[in-house]
């Protein structure tokens, strides 16, 4: 077991707050533009507008798993859009395609403000990093799209009256062209579409409404309409129809009918043939955007990778107060098996790689650590402040009014449960020390026993207060003949305590009030309390586990948005009005 | 009265009740001196029995000067066996004589006594029981509770305060000067995020500088000033006394009396010092001293 590795201090956070972070900066424009474009690519030789939209909400979550120690898997909601600019109805021809995809971001550390912090970064991703899982919003190949083009293509025609001698032929499309005499009275009216598949070819059957007008045949002059069917052309990213080329097969020929019944009906089409064959060749080619799952995902990928790799959004951002003193650089390190991040600081052994603590997260949202190294300092530290000369040769005096003692060696051992038949993690005093009494040689006393430091949590909306008590092992309430030897150790335990919490505070980039002077209880920020331009944090200590690696401070997490939010304007009455 | 009421007052004691045991509401813990009470958590070689006391040739030990003279042949039976020397801390007669040396009644007294309190604060004892015995016409006893009533409104005739809650004053374990120098080691404040906050501060981490212990009885801070009492009460627990010090000079006397009393060594008696021989009884000694030795001149 290795609370903080290489280093001295770890702070762990569980998936659901990392989780709630990335969330906070997806709602951050800055750090995730929620729309981007459109921009123009060329697909096919043709030029369409893109445009992405990146989503996070109740029905399409944004979501994140961690993927390995340095790795997190996002997966992003996006929906892409792609439109014909010349298309004569963008709308129904627009391609919206919307995919979870999954998109690596690795643990990564810039600095801000000349402060190292830790976050995502998305930098390098390319397309071939993305997956694109499943595709919803394919087109479906259908007439409607071909429809409306048609309409613009005749609308767009200089004319709609051909005339081949006396003859004269006119093709309508409902009431779009007001000038044509006679009026539309074809039914139908407008000019329709359908797909059809023929062979293993898909065709667009166009009906097209039209009236002849040929004085030579008995006075024709009858309504009718020309049918008449073009294959449809699919690439990876367009769908066109070429309106001139008539298709091979005589079966897929243009017919010719007229309403009325003339007698003369058949000689007319036959002759109008060829002039409105060549008058189909004025709806030119119609092209529409369209994607093929494949080039739909290969489109995704790219756009996302391009969307993406600008990206990164910060995690754990500590700020020295003290551009002198900088803080130590956090590292990260996910522990995918469990759902922790691990933010590690102040490396106490650089000459190994930085490694993985391991988890001691448990159930809690949040957990403080510090190390053994660390904490044998300040207690060593302590220790010699209080008894100078302790640990040495000369010992250190300790005098009282119940008598004196020369204490020589003293040490206090942060240790497991289940070592020196303690069923709980403790301090382990050892010592010797000279007692000096009256008429007789000074005995010297061996002495050792467990120092257990309970919690009182005073916890409400308005209050968490963790309160240290050292407590000696193996006294029971009354001796109170040993408050002696009680009043020797365990205030100057209980200021330890004071300093090992406060200095890991210092340390991971928390904040202390500045009036403590003497105080045994101090305000505190446990963690930095901003995910800078994401979210406020504040923690809330709420436990102490002692062991031979060290302690470890486990507590709860408030996050909320950093800045004023919808409900903060709600809350306070300052909503817009209208 | 509603049996609702009668749920919430306590049991009284009557005939055929037997024996009746409730939580403890002392308001200050006294030594649960004569109960064995077991150790907490798991089976510890610290509380098991001692071996057995050796079977040595019998030392006596009859004057000063034979104690003086045998210093040697003491330390070398201490460490000879050094559990049997933690019991020395527990009563050093009767230690010795497991050791199998025994002690005249002058030495055990002489040792007894010398262990108690180291010189300055046996002489203010002595000072201090005797210029009682003269005020009062009879030996102070303040370490009783019930004698420092007779004290305080009998041969004093002072009016009883209402103490209720209050507790005195004491001073902390550690001087200023030390605890300023181990304050010293915890980190400054620096301001890192003047940011306005939304979520409002409430946190706070703290430790227990010190428990309340009679040896600091501050008896120079002023007592506050109490109203009186409907009643007198019939006992007054020695804590309770420093409410009363600043009254009457004497009864300062008796406080401090007592408060030297109850920072005498502890001596156990005889069965006493059987039980944490058997290690049926805790003893933080017993707990934490692991070795004594003499180191002969």
């Amino acid at each position: 077991m290795s609370l903080t590795a290489n280093f001295d201090y770890c702070v762990q956070l569980g998936l659901g707050p990392v989780k709630a972070i990335f969330h906070l900066a997806l709602k951050n424009e800055a750090l995730f533009a929620h729309n981007v474009g459109p921009f123009v690519r060329t697909f096919s030789g043709r030029q369409l507008n893109v445009s992405a939209r990146l989503i996070d909400d109740d029905s399409s979550p944004a979501d994140l798993e961690f993927a390995d120690d340095k790795h997190i898997r996002f997966l992003l909601p996006f929906e892409l859009t792609v439109e014909a600019p010349d298309s004569p109805d963008p709308a129904l021809a627009r391609v919206t395609l919307q995919a979870t995809c999954t998109v690596p971001g690795a643990l990564a550390n810039w600095p801000v403000d000349g402060q190292d912090q830790l976050g995502i970064d998305f930098a390098g991703i390319s397309a071939a990093d993305i997956t694109v899982p499943a595709i919803s919003g394919l087109p479906a190949l259908d007439a409607g799209r071909f429809l409306a083009a048609l309409h613009a293509a005749y609308l767009a025609q200089p004319t709609h009256r051909f005339t081949l001698g006396s003859n004269v032929l006119q093709v309508y499309d409902g009431n779009r062209d007001a000038t044509l005499l006679p009026a539309n009275a074809a039914t139908p009216p407008d000019i329709q579409c359908a797909i059809e598949l023929h062979g293993a070819i898909q065709y667009l059957r166009v009906t097209l409404p039209m009236h002849a007008s040929v004085p030579a045949a008995v006075g024709f002059a009858n309504f009718g309409h020309v049918v008449f069917w073009r294959p449809v052309v699919q690439t990876d990213t367009t769908v066109s129809v070429v309106m001139a080329t008539e298709p091979a097969d005589p079966a897929l020929a243009a017919q010719i009918t007229f309403e009325g019944g003339h007698p003369a009906a058949a000689i007319v089409a036959a002759q109008l043939r060829p002039l409105l064959l060549a008058q189909l060749g004025g709806f030119g080619t119609v092209t529409e955007p369209w994607f093929t799952e494949a080039s739909a995902r290969s489109l995704l990928s790219a756009e996302i990778a391009s969307y993406a790799a600008a990206r990164r959004f910060p995690v754990y951002t500590p700020q020295s107060g003290d551009p002198a003193v900088p803080l130590a650089t956090p590292v990260g390190f996910l522990l995918p098996g469990v759902g922790v991040l691990a933010v590690l600081m102040n490396r106490r052994d650089a000459s190994v790689a930085d490694a993985a603590p391991d988890n001691f997260l448990g159930t809690n949202q949040v957990a403080l650590a510090v190390g053994r190294g660390a904490l044998d300092d300040m207690i060593a530290r302590a220790m010699n402040e209080q008894f100078p000369g302790v640990n040495t040769d000369g010992g250190s005096e300790v005098s009282t009014d119940e008598g004196t003692a020369t204490l020589y060696r003293l040490s206090v051992t942060p240790s497991d449960a289940g070592t020196h038949d303690q069923s709980e993690g403790h301090l382990w005093a050892d010592g010797f020390a000279e007692v000096h009494i009256d008429c007789w040689p000074d005995p010297d006393v061996t002495f050792n026993g467990p120092i257990f430091l309970r919690v009182a949590l005073t916890e409400t909306d308005t209050e968490c207060s963790m309160l240290v008590k050292p407590e000696m092992g193996e006294f029971d309430a009354g001796q109170s003949c040993c408050d002696v030897f009680i009043d020797i150790l365990i205030p100057v335990v209980g200021i330890i305590m004071l300093i090992v919490v406060e200095t890991m505070i210092d340390k991971v980039g928390g904040q202390l009030a500045a009036d403590f002077a003497g105080q045994q209880a101090r305000n505190i920020e446990a963690l930095p309390p901003f995910v800078a331009g994401v979210a406020e944090l504040q923690a809330c200590l709420e436990d102490l586990r002692l062991s031979s690696q060290g302690m470890v401070f486990p507590g709860k997490l408030r996050i909320r948005r950093e800045g004023r939010s919808f409900e903060d304007l709600a809350d306070s009455g300052n909503l817009p009005r209208p | 009265m509603s049996d609702v009421d009668d749920a919430k007052r306590p049991p009284r004691r009557g005939p055929g009740m037997g024996l009746l045991i409730r939580p403890g509401l002392a308001k200050y813990p006294r030594p649960a001196a004569g109960f064995a009470a077991p150790p907490a958590g798991p089976a510890s070689l610290r509380a098991s029995a001692l071996a057995a006391p050796p079977d040595l040739p019998v030392l006596h030990i009859n004057s000063h000067r034979e104690l003086a003279v045998r210093q040697k042949a003491l330390a070398d039976r201490v460490a000879a066996h050094p559990q049997l020397a933690v019991m020395l801390l527990v009563n050093p007669v009767l230690a010795f004589k497991a050791l199998g040396v025994v002690l005249s009644a002058q030495v055990a007294d002489h040792v007894l006594h010398a262990i108690q309190h180291p010189p300055a604060l046996r002489s203010r004892r002595d000072e201090l029981e005797a210029r009682l015995k003269e005020a009062l016409g009879e030996p102070a006893q303040p370490t009783d509770a019930a004698w420092n009533a007779h004290l305080l409104f009998t041969l004093r005739k002072l009016t009883a305060l209402a103490i209720g809650d209050q507790r005195p004053a004491y001073t902390p374990p550690l001087g200023q000067a030390e605890a300023q120098k181990l304050h010293a080691l915890r980190p400054a404040a620096v301001l890192r995020y003047p940011q306005l906050r939304r979520l409002a501060a409430r946190n706070s981490v703290g430790s227990v500088a010190w428990k309340e212990s009679l040896r600091r009885l501050d008896l120079r801070a002023l007592a506050p000033k109490m109203p009186p009492a409907e009643h007198p009460p019939e006992t007054v627990p020695l804590e309770d006394l420093w409410f009363y010090k600043d009254l009457d000079p004497v009864v300062h006397d008796a406080l401090e009396l007592g408060v030297i009393r109850r920072r005498a060594f502890p001596v156990h008696t005889p069965d006493s010092f059987r039980q944490v021989l058997a290690g049926s009884k805790p003893n933080a000694f017993r707990s934490w001293i692991q070795r004594v030795r003499f180191n002969p001149a």
